[in-house]
């Protein structure tokens, strides 16, 4: 863990608000204090990231901890943003989860295929849900050293 | 030829002289040439034995009473049959005016009495070879036309049209389809070269057929297959064209590439569909689920009472259902559509997988499964898991309220080309009268307060026995247990 993990925030890129929500509920819940930064849209994930459009002046030596990513986002998709976060030295290895309720074999695939590091079922048990980001987010806050 | 000259037929020789010693001595003359002997006593005779037979030579006797040679020569001559028999006169002077008048009435020849044997034998052999070989290729001559009669009807009753040209193209024979199918009438094809027909016609001679277009009378075009095959002939290289017309082929192949655009389309559309089913539908599943959830685990006791609390538990089971009915209508349409990958499935293996799986989720529970070692199939495994965990996952959930609970898994030889591979539980079973409704997609013939299910499970397993040309079939009774037995295609069978 660097000196600073404690202020860089978690990047929920979410378009649907009850979705945040419920994935919020799981996050404060889970015993790990830190900050949540949500962005509605693949843009805007992108702009907040890199500070530049509207999040211009954003001080980009913090980076995200961990990156929470669904895939069918308005104006730049899921996909998209991965291969953008891959393609930059600054954030090629933020640890980066895809949140999507997709089964499709395609979608899981071209996931990895751009460099996710896991990929979770939004399922529709929020139970299951629960326990599968407080694991996650244990791991990749927790014990993964990146 | 037709026959090998080893045993030629005999020829008959007639023999005609009033003097009974002489045709003696003519009869002993000609012995030796071992062919037949005829003899008349009279030119009256002679004529009888002409209606009958063909000669290869007449011996005739100038002088004889009532009609002597001459007249009897005549009369000869006068018949069609006998009109180029060879005559040879038999005469005991040498007169200029008999040898005149004998080569006008066509004589070949004159032997003057007495007759010497061996002169005699050796004109008359001349004439017997001669009538041999003009028989010889009278039969040739009948062979060859019976087969380029042969030849006729068969380039004839060819479906394709027949083009037998020069290897410069020029046209020297075609059959009658080739009227139909360009519009040329036969007399009119020959002699023109073959490329007014087929512009594109080169001398390939390959039997593997060519697509090249075709040119009618009228100037339209057609596509055509054509193949070619050389021939070397006295009279040169022929090439025989087969020129078939394939614009019925050709029409057919573009409504199927239609229809598979459409259906591409249709699929694509279907795809897009599923994601956004996929994607959207569960969306607000979830936020009643997870809201409802919250409400019990943050105000159960304060502001909700008991009834409330069951409330939300029903209101996040029926959406918990939904959530698996569309998980299963997904796997149903993809279960469909997916490419299939064969490969050699350890289906024991991957049965023994899944029960283990089952024992995991329900550790309380004790089942006996009998999984029949080394059982294989040729078939796709990710649909084949698939199969076998509806299967199995029913087995292991009706059999879920008896207490010896029993499954088992073993392959059956069958009097049909596949072995089929059988699943029997002793659970609740079903009544063998819906035993065809199974299979349907949202039959179920248990209540969901008694059994859990979509109801879809089922349809899945049977669209992909399907896939893999197999067949599956149940039997059930209530209360004692379900069989389900299933075949996969003899071709995706384990060698």
């Amino acid at each position: 863990m660097s000196a600073t993990a404690g202020q860089q925030p978690i990047l929920l890129v979410d378009d649907n608000a009850d979705d945040e929500l419920l994935t919020l509920d799981v996050l404060n819940n889970c015993g790990l204090a830190r900050s949540v930064v949500v962005v509605r849209d693949g843009l805007e994930a992108i702009e907040w990231i890199f500070g530049n459009g509207s999040h211009a002046g954003r001080d980009t030596t913090v980076m995200p901890r961990l990156v929470l990513l669904d895939l069918k986002l308005p104006k730049i998709n899921g996909f998209e943003v991965l291969s953008q976060l891959r393609g930059d030295g600054r954030t090629r290895y933020i640890p980066t989860v895809v949140l999507s309720s997709s089964t499709q074999r395609d979608d899981i695939e071209k996931s990895y295929a751009r460099g996710a590091n896991s990929y979770v079922r939004k399922v529709v048990n929020f139970e299951e849900y629960s326990v599968a980001l407080r694991c996650l987010c244990e791991y990749w806050l927790q014990h993964n050293w990146v | 030829m037709a026959r090998p000259a080893a045993a030629p037929e005999k020829v008959k020789i007639l023999l005609v002289d009033d003097n009974e010693d002489n045709l003696i001595s003519l009869e002993a003359a000609l012995e030796v040439l071992r062919e037949d002997l005829i003899l008349a006593r009279s030119g009256r005779e002679a004529l009888r034995e002409l209606l009958e037979h063909d000669f290869a030579a007449i011996l005739l006797d100038v002088k004889m009473p009532e009609m002597d040679g001459f007249e009897t020569a005549e009369l000869i001559r006068a018949r069609k049959r006998s009109e180029h028999t060879p005559i040879l006169f038999l005469t005991g002077y040498r007169n200029e005016e008999h040898l005149f008048r004998g080569y006008d009435l066509g004589a070949v020849d004159f032997l003057f009495k007495p007759i010497v044997p061996e002169v005699l034998r050796s004109k008359v052999a001349v004439f017997v070879e001669l009538s041999r070989s003009a028989q010889r290729q009278k039969a040739q001559a009948e062979v060859l036309a019976k087969a380029e009669q042969k030849f006729r009807t068969l380039l004839d009753a060819a479906p394709d049209a027949m083009l037998i040209t020069k290897e410069d193209g020029e046209i020297v024979l075609a059959n009658s389809r080739t009227d139909g199918m360009f519009g040329y009438s036969r007399a009119d094809v020959l002699g023109q070269n073959i490329r007014e027909l087929i512009p594109d016609w080169t001398l390939v001679a390959t039997t593997d057929a060519r697509e090249l277009r075709a040119v009618r009378r009228d100037g339209s075009q057609f596509p055509a297959e054509i193949s070619a095959s050389p021939l070397l002939t006295e009279e040169g290289l022929l090439i025989t064209s087969a020129v078939r017309d394939i614009s019925e082929r050709k029409r057919a192949e573009e409504r199927i590439e239609e229809r598979n655009r459409q259906l591409a389309a249709l699929n694509l559309e279907l795809e897009a569909f599923s994601y956004s089913v996929s994607h959207d539908l569960r969306a607000p599943l979830r936020s009643v689920e997870g809201f409802a959830k919250i409400l019990q685990r943050d105000y159960t006791g304060q502001v909700l009472d008991e009834t409330a609390n069951e409330h939300l538990q029903r209101m996040r089971s029926a959406a918990g259902r939904m959530g698996d009915l569309i998980e299963d209508l997904l796997e149903l349409s993809r279960v469909s559509r997916a490419e299939l990958s064969i490969e050699a499935v350890d289906i024991s293996r991957v049965a023994a997988d899944i029960i283990q799986e089952l024992r995991h989720r329900d550790p309380e529970r004790h089942v006996d499964v009998i999984i029949e070692p080394g059982m294989t199939a040729k078939a796709d495994p990710r649909l084949i898991s698939v199969v076998l965990g509806n299967l199995l996952g029913n087995a292991w959930k009706f059999t879920s309220k008896i207490s010896d609970a029993h499954i088992e898994f073993k392959r059956e030889h069958t009097d049909e080309e596949a072995d089929a591979f059988c699943i029997c539980d002793n659970g609740a079973g079903f009544d063998p009268a819906f035993a065809d409704k199974l299979f349907a997609p949202f039959q179920r013939l248990h209540r969901v307060s008694e059994f859990e299910g979509t109801g879809v499970g089922l349809a899945i397993v049977q669209r992909v026995i399907q896939r893999h040309n197999g067949r599956i079939w149940a039997r059930g009774t209530p209360g004692e247990g379900a069989t389900f037995r299933f075949t996969l295609a003899r071709e995706s069978r384990a060698a």
